[in-house]
Parts: structure tokens; sequence; C-alpha cells
């Protein structure tokens, strides 16, 4: 991986490397590695399940070949795209460049990420309709910067309509608080 | 009992008010879904799954069917009036469309392509209704062997065809087959990567993984972006003239018989229909010199092929039990969580249920040609309310459906993490299509090759002994090695990495 420090060095040359440039130019080398890294799990992880037993095949006949597949075919991407680095100009990267990479903000899908585990991690705790009505909240205020009637309009029915709607009329039911004082609010 | 005489049954029960209700709301959803920037049909019928979790197996499949066509639908209109593809299948649409727009005709544009739709889906349909009963009477006598090597052919059209590298489309198919081995193994019973949660006992469920990597992984791909406004066409300019509708007819014809032929094959996208479609015009069409500046050829012949395409894709589902796109296989993991495996066996297990859906498969396409094409303006206006709005709303809707599968939080997180997984796919380009091919499939891959295997006792020759085995294995060799040999033409040929996505 000591080939990476090389990347913004290179792009420094034509101009200011932007953090964007740099993680374009590392994620698919990271992610071949995921690729091999994973194979080789699935491979250490079938030895232990059978590979063969007197009826054929055992349970770990498949997932082994599949990590073996995944260790080789990630080798082989890692080695592409390492090669398209050290030889600019040549091998995939001008078909890379065709294929357009829809727009993202990282800060924008971190805040996606993060408050969606959060938003998880309080449902059973809190029960949904609190959990939904802040989490909705804070993406349409904070995230959205939307106005604070519309918002919480919105929240409200996201929250208690949809909790009313999928127990009461659709049947799905969704978590209540497992905290007493809450649950007895019906929340 | 003949075809016929089924499918007349089969329209008595889609035509009740409740199947009838359920399948209109699954077109006005799907075309919602569809029009909102990077939500395809793919993503939306993955979205709305959860929606359909407490209904009746038919009213689900309708409903989601539904979904999966009025999404088609919505990536038009944001093809024509926007020049903005919701998927692959739609991408080919922009180059006529979008200019029809910019003369003022994006009315003819849109009518012409839900006319076009609903005549290439009704051909397709009358084609399944014809060939599944010899088709599945023909599965019916393809042993584990043979249907190992089918679903190979599948996936060698599938990494060939769609994606521009063969070496990213096999990881990917290869990752979607690893995580279908997590769960109890189909044969012998014993509990494989569960990582000793009980919760991963019964596998990994398919809704939170497909949420994940198509609803939630596209919503973090965009985050960045702000969605475009259009302009909505009036009613009146909504009319083709005259001309425009001869001229149309025989791009529709062509465009119907190429998706209906291209559909029957597994693995292949409807964006290869369109592009084989609008190709097809460019060479032989008499108008083809317009084609590229607006003209009706250019918007009538893909959106047919791509619309009959998807119903034709049915055929292999049914027949075969081999889902021929992303959006059937997400459909086919609908069939799986009603407790259903679509193939040759369910015309005999549950006939009642495949000519209902097959059925609704004509209502579905007659509802979004006279409820759609009118209601054009009012679907513009939903690009009228702000993305933060809409975005939100998602993500409550994807948390609850991921929720609601097995009640567990679990599956939250399970979305969650193929939300990144979508995410990183689209950043280093690595198709999703094979991923999701091979994650439905997987436990009937796996269980194809032991159950040859342990007939065979162990013998791999059992694959090159039986003769259709040998030459479907010897047309997927082949497949992948002219796509190997063709990568560099494919790029210049422009196809979309994950057409159907």
């Amino acid at each position: 991986m000591s080939d990476n420090t090389h990347i913004p060095a290179a792009t420094a040359e034509g101009g200011p490397a932007t953090a964007d440039d740099r993680r374009q130019s590392v994620l698919p080398l990271v992610v071949a590695a995921l690729v091999v890294a994973i194979g080789a799990a699935a491979f250490i992880g079938s030895r232990s399940l059978g590979y063969w037993d007197d009826l054929g095949p055992g349970p770990g006949f498949f997932p082994l070949w599949l990590g073996v597949l995944l260790v080789v075919l990630g080798l082989v991407w890692f080695g592409q795209e390492l090669r398209a680095r050290l030889r600019p100009g040549l091998a995939s990267k001008p078909a890379a460049d065709e294929e357009e990479t829809p727009d993202y903000s990282l800060p924008s899908v971190l805040a996606i990420l993060v408050s969606l585990c959060v938003l998880a991690a309080c449902l059973v705790p809190v029960g949904y309709q609190v959990s939904m009505l802040v989490f909705l909240l804070f993406h349409l205020l904070v995230i959205g910067r939307r106005g604070l009637l519309q918002s919480l309009v919105i929240a409200v029915v996201g929250s208690f309509g949809v909790f009313y709607a999928f127990t009461r009329l659709l049947t799905v039911p969704l978590p209540v608080s497992s905290i007493p004082i809450l649950r007895d609010l019906g929340l | 009992m003949d075809s016929f005489t089924a499918l007349l049954d089969g329209f008595a029960s889609a035509l009740t008010p409740q199947n009838l209700l359920f399948a209109l709301i699954g077109c006005l959803l799907g075309t919602i879904l569809g029009i909102l920037p990077g939500i395809g049909s793919t993503a939306g019928m993955a979205i709305l799954i959860p929606l359909t979790l407490t209904m009746d197996p038919a009213s689900a499949i309708i409903m989601l069917a539904a979904i999966f066509y009025g999404g088609a639908y919505g990536g038009t209109i944001t093809s024509v009036l926007l020049n903005i593809p919701g998927e692959g299948e739609s991408a080919i649409t922009c180059i006529d469309g979008y200019q029809m727009t910019l003369r003022g005709r994006a009315g003819a544009a849109l009518a012409t392509a839900g006319i076009g739709s609903f005549i290439g889906g009704t051909i397709a349909t009358l084609a399944l209704v014809v060939a599944a009963k010899p088709l599945s009477e023909l599965g019916l006598r393809i042993g584990p062997p043979e249907f190992f090597s089918l679903v190979l052919i599948g996936l060698a059209l599938l990494v060939g065809l769609v994606g521009r590298s063969v070496l990213k489309g096999v990881i990917s198919a290869c990752l979607g087959l690893l995580i279908a081995m997590v769960g109890i193994d189909p044969v012998m019973g014993l509990p494989r990567f569960t990582f000793d949660q009980p919760h991963f006992f019964d596998g990994i469920s398919y809704v939170p993984v497909l949420v994940g990597i198509f609803g939630l992984g596209e919503l973090l791909a965009t985050s960045g972006g702000a969605a475009p406004k259009p302009t909505a066409p009036t009613l009146r300019q909504l009319l083709p003239t005259r001309t425009d509708l001869r001229r149309a007819a025989p791009a529709i014809g062509r465009g119907a018989s190429i998706g209906t032929v291209i559909g029957l094959i597994p693995g292949v996208s409807s964006a290869i229909s369109s592009l084989l479609a609008y190709s097809t015009e460019k060479k032989i069409s008499r108008h083809r010199t317009e084609l590229g500046s607006g003209a009706i050829e250019g918007v009538a012949a893909p959106e047919t092929a791509n619309n009959s395409h998807s119903n034709a894709a049915f055929i292999p589902l049914f027949t075969l039990g081999i889902p021929a796109s992303p959006a059937i296989a997400v459909l086919m993991g609908a069939f799986l969580q009603n407790g259903l495996t679509p193939g040759p066996q369910l015309f005999t297990e549950a006939p009642d249920l495949v000519w209902t859906v097959i059925a609704s498969l004509f209502v579905g396409n007659l509802l979004l040609l006279v409820l759609n094409v009118p209601m054009v303006g009012l679907w513009t206006r939903i690009l009228a309310i702000p993305y933060s709005v809409l975005r939100a709303v998602i993500f409550a809707f994807i948390v609850i459906g991921s929720y609601a599968v097995n009640n567990s939080v679990i599956d939250i997180y399970v979305m969650v993490f193929f939300g990144i997984v979508g995410f990183v796919f689209r950043q280093v380009h690595l198709p999703l299509a094979p991923l999701v091919l091979t994650l439905i499939l997987g436990p009937f891959i796996e269980s194809a090759l032991r159950e040859s295997l342990q007939i065979s006792q162990g013998d791999f020759g059992i694959f090159v002994d039986r003769p259709l085995s040998l030459v479907f294995l010897l047309v997927a060799l082949a497949i992948l090695a002219a796509s190997v040999l063709s990568a560099g033409l494919k790029r210049k040929a422009g196809l979309p990495t994950d057409a159907e996505v």
C-alpha cells in the first residue's frame, strides 16, 4: 500500500489535489484489498464447515471456492488499479473517467449514516414515535434547513401519524418504548 | 385447463376491486419513485416491499409488478423532460426525447412513450401466455446440472453485457453468493457465517439488503446534488399529431419484437433492448437522418422495446425460475418472502396466483397508459417538493421497511451496512446487478451444484456428460470470452456500467 502515498503528490504537480481526488484515487485500492480480505476470511471460515462428506460436497465446499476466487480476483483488480496509477495514461483510468460518479458530499453521507444508526439504537429504548420525531426534525431542520412549522408538521405525521397507520390500519407492529414511564404514555 | 381459460380466470381475480386498487397504487407509487432523482424501479420496488408484507401473495406481487413498470415510466418522464435517465434503460430515450422537449414537443414524446410501452408490454405478455405452459413443461425436465449451467449463462450475460469490466462483474457476483451463504446451509442444515447470531440462522433477509443497496446506497451517492426543476407540458401538448403516430407505428412494432425476443434471454438487461431498438431505427428507419435531433422514432422504439423486454423477462422467471434482471430478481425475492418459489412447479403448485399475476400485467399496462400519461403535469410537480423533505420521508420509510420484515432492529443495521456497500460499489464502479442476482439465486445455485455432485458421486464430469448441460456451459464460456475480447468495443459504445440500476 506504500504506493498510495504517491498519488496526492502526483496530482499536486498538475494543480492542487483536492481531498476528493485523493479519496477517489485510493478508494478502489482499498476496496480491492477488502475483497481479498473477505475472500481470505471466507476461505478460512469455510475450512471448519466440512469440505466433503459421504454424500458429496459439504457445507464448506462452496464458500471455500468462493473465497479462493475472491482472493484471486481481488488481487488481479488491485494489480490493475496499481498499474494504472504507476503508469498514468495507461490501462483502466480513462475508462473510469468516462463513467459519471454521482455527486455526493461526505459530511451529508456521514450525517445520514450516523443519524440512521442512532435512530436504530434508540428505537427499542425510546420507542418509534419519539425517535422518529427527533430523526425527522434533525433531517428537516438541521440538514435540509426547512422552516420550523413545515418541519414540525412533517415530523409529527411521519412519527405519530405513521405509527398509528402502521400499527392500527396495516397491523404492522412498530416498536414502543421499553422504558415504563414512556410506555405508559403510549410512546 | 388450457392457457387461455386459465388466463380468463386470472383476469377474474386480477379485476377484483382489491387487486385493481393495489395495481393502481403500485402504478402511482412506482411512477412517483421513478421520477425522484436517483431512484429507479428496482430501488422503488425494494423500498416498497415492506408495504406488501401483510398482504396476500397475489395482491403483494401485483402491487410490486405495478411499481416495477410504474417506475420505468417515471424514469422516462425525467429522461424526456430533464435529460436525466432514472435508469439505464431510459438512457437512450434522453437523446431524442430531450431534443423534443427543447423543441416544445415534450408532451408528444411522453404520450408516444406511454402508448409504445403499452403496446410493447401487451405483446410481450401475450407471448408469456403462449409460451408459459410449454416452456414450463420443458423447465420441469431440467435437472440440477442443467439448471446450474443455465444460471451460469444468465450470469455470464449479465457480467459480460451490462458492466464494462468482466472482472468487476465476477467479483460482484461472488460477493452476492457469499452473502447468500449466510444462514443454515441448504443440504446439511449446518449454520454458516452466522457470527453466532440466531438472527442470521434464516440467512440475511433480502429486503434490508436490497433496500440498503438500492435505496440508501443511491441516496448516499446523490447526497450532494440538488434536484433540477422541469416545466410540465400542458394536456394539449400531450396529444401526438397524426404524423407522429404514423411515424411512430413501425418503430413501435420493431421495438416490441426486439424487446420480446431479447427479454427471453436470462441475464440481458432491458437497456440492451432499448439500445438495439434504437440502433435498428438508426439503420432502417425512413427518417433515420433525423434521429438524434428529436425524432419521434428515437423515443418510440427504445421505450416500446424496454417495456416489452420487462414483461417478457417474466417468461424465464415463471418457466425456469431464473430472474432475468435485478428488478425481476427483487420481484423473485418478494415471491420467496411469501413462501413461493418461482419456476415451472409454480404452475402446478399455485396456478391461480401465476395467472392472476399474468392477467394483472395486462391490467397494469393499461392503467399506466390511461392514468399516467394524462397525469404527467402532476408528476412533474412532485419534483417541485424540496428534495430534503422527500429524502427525509424516504429515510423514514426504509427504516420502517427494514424493521418490519422480522420486527428486528438488527435488520436496520443490516440495511445501513448494505447502504454503505451500495455507495462504495457506485464509487468504485462495481456493478450492482450481478450481486443482486446471485444474492437471490445463491441458495438455488448452491443446491443445484451440490445435488448434481451427489448424483454423480463427486464427479464434476456430470456437467459435461449431460448434453444439454454441456451446451449451456459452452455458451456461457463463449459469452464470457467474447465479452472479455470486446471490452474495448463496449467502452466505445458507451454502455452504462449498471444498466438496470
